[in-house]
C-alpha cells in the first residue's frame, strides 16, 4: 500500500498540473497576506479612533447625569449635537481566514439613548467596484482546493486504464480497498501540504504587513479550520476517484467531475440564492420606513392632542403639577421607540427567516456546508453580527440602568427619565459609567455552532468514500472494446 | 469561372463541417447537461432579478411621490428642497450591474450639493453574501465553461480518434476544417444563448414587467456583446486545442484557463486593488463632516451674536406642536431673522462647497481604485464583457455617476435662480406669513406666562390662529409660486454613447477573438495530424 501510495505522491509532484494547482494557490495565498495584513491595521485604526472618539464624547459632554440620557431631537430630526457613539467591534482577528458577511469586515453601530441603533456607514467598501467575494482561505480553499482535488485526482483510475498499467497495479498483493485509498492520501496529503503551505506564506505576509497577532487559541481555530478544510476537499478527491472508476475516458471524467464541481460550488449555492431571493419575501426597507413614518405620525397626532401645553422650561413650574404631562410625555416618547423596535425588528425576523432558508438550500451543497461551518468555527459572519447586537443590547441595559440608578440617588431630580431639565444635574463619575466592549465568540461556543455543518461535512465524505470503494471494486482493469 | 466554383465548393465544404459539428455538439452529453442547467438557473435568475426590479420600483415611486408631496408642502423657499429620483430599468432584471447597489434620491438644496445618493440601497442583507447571480452571470460562468468544452477537443480530440488524418485524404484544406469547426461551435453556442435569452424574456414578460422599444435595442446589442465574448471563449478553447496533442492534456489546460479568466482574475484584481490604491479612512471622512458642520453652527452663532439682541417676539412662545411655533413676529423680528437667514444662507453655500470637495477627493480615490482593479483584470474577457454588459444595459456604474451629475447640475440651477430672484433676501425664505401682519397677541405677553388665566387665554387664540394658518395652507393659499422653478433634467445615457464608452472594451474582446484564431490557424498549418 505504502508503495503504491509513494508512487502517487510522486507522480503528481512530477505533473504539470500539480505545477499549475502551485502557480494558482500560492500566489494567491500570498496576495491575500498581503491585503489582510493591510485591510487588517486600516480597520483596526478606525475601531481605536472611534473609540478614542466615544471616550472623548463622554468626558467632554458627560458634565451631569442628564447629559447622559438624550434629548429627544435625534429622533425627530437632527439636532447638530446628537449624543450618538458610534460602537465598533475590533477587526475579526481570523481576518485572513474569513471575512464573513461583512464586505469590510468591520461592524459598526451608531448608538443613541436609549438603544436606538443604527448601522453606521463605515467600512462598507468602494461601491464603484463590482461586487466579488474577498479573497480569503475560506474561498481559496471552497472554490481554488476543491477545483485543484479534482484536477489532481480525475484520471487517476481511468488514467492507468488508459495507458494500460492498472492491471499492473492490482498486481501488487493487496486488496483493491486499499489500492484506492492509497491514491486517495496520496493527493489528500498533497493538498494538505498545499495548504499548509500557502497558510504558513499568508501568515508570515500577513503578520509583516502588520495584520493582528495571533494567540494560542486564535492558533487552534487555524488548525480546526485546516482540518475541516482537509475534510472538505477529501470530498472532491473521494468523488473524483469514484468517477474516475466508471468513466470510459480521462477527458469523460474530467468533464464529469468539472461539472459536479461547478454544481456544488456555484450552481446550487448561487442558484438557491437567486430561487431564495425570488420567492421567500421579506419586509424591504421601504415598507419600514413608510411604517415607521405612520406610526410616528400617528403617535404625534396623539400626543399632541393630549397635551394641553407643551413641556415647560420652568423646572419649579413643572414641579408643581407633579409632572403629569412630562410623565405622560415620556411615556409617550417610551412607546414611540418601541413601536418603532418593534417595527424594525419584524424586519428583522423576515429577514433571519429568509437567511435560515438560504443556509438549509447552501447545505444542499457541500462547499454551503463548508462556507457555513467555517464562518461558525471562526466565529465570524452572521453569528458575529449577533452577538455583536447581543452586546449592545446588554451593554445599553446596563447604561440605562445605571442612569436610573444614579438618579434614584439625588433627592432633587425629578425622575422623569429622558426628558430635558426633568433629570438630576448631578455631576457623575465618569470612570463609573459603564463603557463599551466587546468580546470575541469563546471557541467552545464557536465549536457548538459549527457542529452541525461539520458533522454533515463528515456524513458526506464518508458516503462519498464508500462509493468510490464500491465503484473501485467492480471497476473495469482494461479498456473495453 | 473557375474560381467561383472554387468559392462555392469551399463554401459548401464549410458549410457541411459546420453542420456536422453542429449536429455532433447537439447530441453530446456535456451540452446537453450545460444547457438544461443553463436554462433551470436563468429562469431562476430572471425570477430574483424580477422580484429585485420590483422592490426597486416601490422606492421609486416612493420617491417621487415624496418629491411632490414636498414641493407642495414647502411653503417658504428655504423649505423648499427639491427631490430629485433615480429612473430604474427593467434591464436590470438581465443585467443586475451597480443598479441596485447604490440608493435612489437626491436632494438638491442650499446646503448640499448631491454627490451620494440621500437614501441607502435597499436589499436583503443576509444575500449580500453573493455578488448578484443575474442571467449575464449565468451565461458568462456556464456558456462560457461550454464555449470551451465544445472547442477543446476540436482538434485534438480527432486526432486521437484517428478521424483527422481523414479529414485530410479529400483534398480539404486544412483552414477549411478549422473554420468549419468554428462556425459551428459557434452555431451551437448561439442556439443556446438564444434559447437562455427567450426563457428569460417568458419568465420576464410572464411576470408583467413590460419592456420598451429603446430596451429591445440595448437587449439586441447585450445578445451580441455576449456572443463576442462567447466567441472568445471558443477561440482560447480552439487555440488550446491546436497547441496540445492529447483531448486529456487540452481539457485541462482549457478548465484551468476557464477557472482562471472567469472567476481567479476578476477576484484577485479586485481584491488586491483594494491595498495596492488604498482609500482614506471612511470613519476619518466621517469625522471630517462632522467638524465642518460644526463649524457651520459656530460662524452661524457668531452672525447671531453680531446682529445684536433679538427683538421680542410676539407669539413665539405658544408652541402647538413639536417643533412647529407661530411665525408671527413683530416687524423688526422679522427683519432681524431675515439678516440672520440670509447670512446663514450664505455660509451654508460655502459648507455645502467644502463638503463637496471632500467628498469628491474621496470619492474619486474610490474611482481610481475601480479603474486599477478593471487594469489589473483586463487580461480576463470577463472584466471586459461585464464592463459592456452594464453600459449597454443602463446599470454601470457611470450611469450612477451621470445620474448625480445631473443632480448637481440642477441644484446649480436651482441657486441660480434663488439668486436671480434674490430669494434668500426676500422674507419669503424665511415666512409664509403674509408681508404686513400684525401678531394678536399682545405685547409683552411673555411677562404674563406665569398667570394661569392669561397662559389658558393665550393658548386658546394660538391654537385658533394654527388652525387657521393650517387651513390656509391647506388650502394652497399660502403656496410658493413655483410656476418657473428649473426642472430637472436627466435622461438615460443614450446606446450610441455607451457604445462609444466602451469601445475599448469591445475592440479588446475582438482582438482576444482575433489573435486567438489567427493563432489557431498558423498553428494548424504545421499541425501534425497523424
Amino acid at each position: 500500500m505504502l508503495a503504491i501510495y509513494w508512487r502517487e505522491v510522486r507522480d503528481i509532484v512530477k505533473s504539470l498540473r500539480f505545477l499549475i494547482a502551485l502557480a494558482l494557490f500560492l500566489p494567491g495565498m500570498c496576495v491575500n497576506g498581503f491585503v489582510m495584513g493591510g485591510a487588517y491595521q486600516d480597520l483596526w485604526r478606525m475601531h481605536v479612533d472611534a473609540e478614542s472618539q466615544n471616550e472623548g464624547r463622554i468626558r467632554q459632554e458627560a458634565t451631569h447625569l442628564e447629559q447622559l440620557a438624550i434629548d429627544f431631537n435625534e429622533i425627530f430630526g437632527p439636532s447638530g449635537r446628537g449624543h450618538v457613539l458610534i460602537l465598533s467591534a475590533p477587526p475579526p482577528r481570523m481576518l485572513p481566514l474569513t471575512t464573513g458577511t461583512e464586505p469590510g469586515g468591520f461592524l459598526a453601530v451608531q448608538w443613541n439613548f436609549p438603544n436606538l441603533v443604527e448601522p453606521a456607514d463605515l467600512g462598507t467598501g468602494n461601491l464603484e467596484l463590482p461586487a466579488r467575494p474577498a479573497l480569503d482561505w475560506e474561498f481559496m480553499v471552497r472554490i481554488l482546493l476543491s477545483f485543484i482535488a479534482i484536477i489532481l485526482s480525475y484520471d487517476l483510475i481511468v488514467g492507468e486504464r488508459e495507458r494500460g498499467t492498472l492491471a499492473l497495479t492490482l498486481a501488487y498483493p493487496i486488496s483493491r480497498r486499499r489500492v484506492l485509498l492509497a491514491k486517495f492520501l496520496a493527493v489528500l496529503t498533497l493538498l494538505s501540504w498545499l495548504l499548509v503551505a500557502g497558510e504558513l506564506l499568508s501568515t508570515l505576509i500577513y503578520l509583516a504587513r502588520g495584520g493582528g497577532s495571533f494567540g494560542a487559541m486564535d492558533y487552534a481555530r487555524m488548525g480546526l479550520f485546516s482540518v475541516g478544510a482537509i475534510l472538505y476537499v477529501a470530498i472532491f478527491v473521494a468523488v473524483s476517484l469514484l468517477v474516475s472508476s466508471r468513466a470510459r475516458s480521462s477527458v469523460s471524467s474530467l468533464t464529469v467531475l468539472l461539472i459536479f464541481w461547478m454544481m456544488a460550488t456555484v450552481v446550487i449555492p448561487q442558484g438557491g440564492t437567486a430561487a431564495v431571493e425570488g420567492s421567500v419575501r421579506t419586509i424591504s426597507d421601504v415598507q419600514v420606513e413608510q411604517r415607521l413614518m405612520h406610526q410616528i405620525e400617528d403617535q404625534i397626532d396623539e400626543m399632541v392632542g393630549e397635551m394641553d401645553s407643551f413641556v415647560r422650561a420652568d423646572r419649579e413650574e413643572a414641579r408643581k403639577d407633579a409632572f403629569a404631562s412630562e410623565q405622560k410625555y415620556a411615556q409617550r416618547i417610551n412607546q414611540m421607540i418601541a413601536t418603532a423596535k418593534a417595527t424594525i425588528d419584524e424586519q428583522e425576523v423576515s429577514h433571519r427567516r429568509q437567511a435560515r432558508v438560504l443556509q438549509n438550500v447552501m447545505r444542499l451543497a457541500p462547499s454551503g456546508l463548508f462556507q457555513l461551518g467555517t464562518e461558525r468555527l471562526l466565529g465570524v459572519g452572521e453569528a458575529r453580527e449577533q452577538h455583536f447586537s447581543q452586546t449592545i443590547e446588554r451593554w445599553s441595559d446596563a447604561y440605562a440602568s445605571f442612569v436610573k440608578e444614579q438618579d434614584i440617588r439625588d433627592p432633587d431630580s425629578p425622575h422623569v427619565f429622558y426628558v430635558q431639565n426633568y433629570m438630576s444635574q448631578k455631576p457623575v463619575d465618569l470612570n463609573a459609567i459603564p463603557r463599551f466592549n466587546f468580546d470575541e465568540l469563546s471557541l467552545t461556543e464557536s465549536l457548538k455552532n459549527a457542529a452541525l455543518d461539520w458533522l454533515l461535512l463528515m456524513v458526506e465524505l464518508v458516503v462519498a468514500l464508500v462509493l468510490s470503494l464500491a465503484a473501485f471494486a467492480r471497476a473495469p482493469v482494461s479498456e473495453t472494446v | 469561372m473557375k474560381s467561383k466554383t472554387q468559392a462555392r465548393l469551399t463554401t459548401s465544404v464549410v458549410r457541411a463541417i459546420a453542420g456536422r459539428e453542429l449536429r455532433e455538439h447537439l447530441r453530446s452529453a456535456r451540452f446537453v447537461m450545460i444547457l438544461a442547467t443553463t436554462l433551470v438557473l436563468v429562469v431562476l435568475s430572471t425570477l430574483s432579478g424580477v422580484f429585485n426590479y420590483r422592490v426597486q420600483v416601490e422606492q421609486y415611486q416612493i420617491g417621487v411621490a415624496r418629491g411632490e408631496q414636498k414641493l407642495k408642502e414647502a411653503t417658504t423657499w428655504s423649505e423648499l428642497q427639491p427631490i430629485v429620483v433615480r429612473p430604474t430599468t427593467p434591464l436590470m432584471i438581465l443585467n443586475a450591474g451597480f443598479e441596485a447597489r447604490e440608493g435612489r434620491i437626491a436632494i438638491a438644496s442650499n446646503s448640499q450639493i448631491p454627490t451620494t445618493t440621500h437614501d441607502s440601497p435597499v436589499g436583503t442583507p443576509y444575500l449580500a453574501r453573493f455578488s448578484a447571480f443575474d442571467v449575464t452571470t449565468v451565461i458568462v460562468y456556464l456558456l462560457g465553461l461550454l464555449a470551451i468544452l465544445l472547442s477543446f477537443d476540436a482538434v485534438s480530440g480527432e486526432k486521437e480518434k484517428g478521424t483527422l488524418a481523414l479529414s485530410f485524404s479529400n483534398a480539404l484544406a486544412r483552414w477549411q476544417l478549422l473554420l468549419g469547426k468554428y462556425l459551428g461551435g459557434m452555431l451551437a453556442l448561439t442556439l443556446t444563448l438564444l434559447m437562455s435569452l427567450a426563457a428569460a424574456l417568458i419568465v420576464w414578460l410572464v411576470s408583467g414587467v413590460g419592456i420598451t422599444g429603446v430596451a429591445w435595442t440595448r437587449i439586441g446589442l447585450w445578445f451580441v456583446s455576449i456572443l463576442i465574448y462567447l466567441s472568445a471563449m471558443f477561440s482560447i478553447g480552439l487555440l488550446i486545442s491546436v497547441l496540445t496533442h492529447r483531448p486529456a492534456v487540452s481539457l485541462l489546460i482549457g478548465m484551468v484557463t476557464w477557472f482562471v479568466l472567469v472567476i481567479f482574475i476578476p477576484v484577485i484584481a479586485s481584491f488586491a486593488a483594494s491595498q495596492l490604491s488604498r482609500l482614506p479612512s471612511s470613519y476619518a471622512l466621517e469625522q471630517e463632516m462632522q467638524r465642518l458642520s460644526e463649524e457651520l453652527e459656530r460662524k452661524s452663532d457668531e452672525v447671531k451674536k453680531s446682529l445684536g439682541t433679538q427683538p421680542e417676539s410676539d407669539g413665539v412662545s405658544i408652541a402647538i406642536e413639536q417643533g412647529i411655533s407661530l411665525n408671527l413676529y413683530s416687524p423688526e423680528a422679522y427683519q432681524w431673522w431675515l439678516k440672520y437667514y440670509s447670512e446663514r444662507a450664505r455660509l451654508e453655500r460655502d459648507y455645502a462647497v467644502e463638503v463637496y470637495e471632500k467628498s469628491k477627493v474621496y470619492l474619486d480615490q474610490n474611482q481610481a481604485q475601480a479603474a486599477l482593479a478593471f487594469k489589473l483584470s483586463s487580461l480576463s474577457p470577463v472584466a471586459h464583457l461585464e464592463r459592456v454588459a452594464n453600459e449597454l444595459t443602463g446599470t454601470s456604474r457611470d450611469d450612477i455617476n451621470r445620474f448625480m451629475q445631473a443632480a448637481e447640475r440642477y441644484r446649480q440651477n436651482l441657486i441660480d435662480y434663488t439668486d436671480a430672484n434674490h430669494l434668500t433676501t426676500s422674507l419669503r425664505w424665511i415666512t409664509d406669513d403674509p408681508p404686513g401682519a400684525e401678531s394678536p397677541f399682545p405685547k409683552g405677553m411673555a411677562d404674563k406666562a406665569s398667570d394661569p388665566e392669561e397662559m389658558k387665554k393665550m393658548t386658546e387664540l394660538g391654537k385658533t390662529l394654527y388652525a387657521q394658518i393650517l387651513a390656509e395652507r391647506e388650502s394652497g393659499k399660502r403656496a410658493l409660486p413655483i410656476g418657473d422653478l428649473p426642472q430637472f433634467d436627466y435622461r438615460p445615457q443614450p446606446v450610441k454613447q455607451a457604445l462609444s464608452r466602451v469601445s475599448a472594451s469591445i475592440i479588446a474582446l475582438a482582438v482576444i477573438n482575433l489573435l486567438c484564431l489567427v493563432l489557431a490557424f498558423l498553428k494548424f498549418r504545421r499541425y501534425d495530424v497523424r
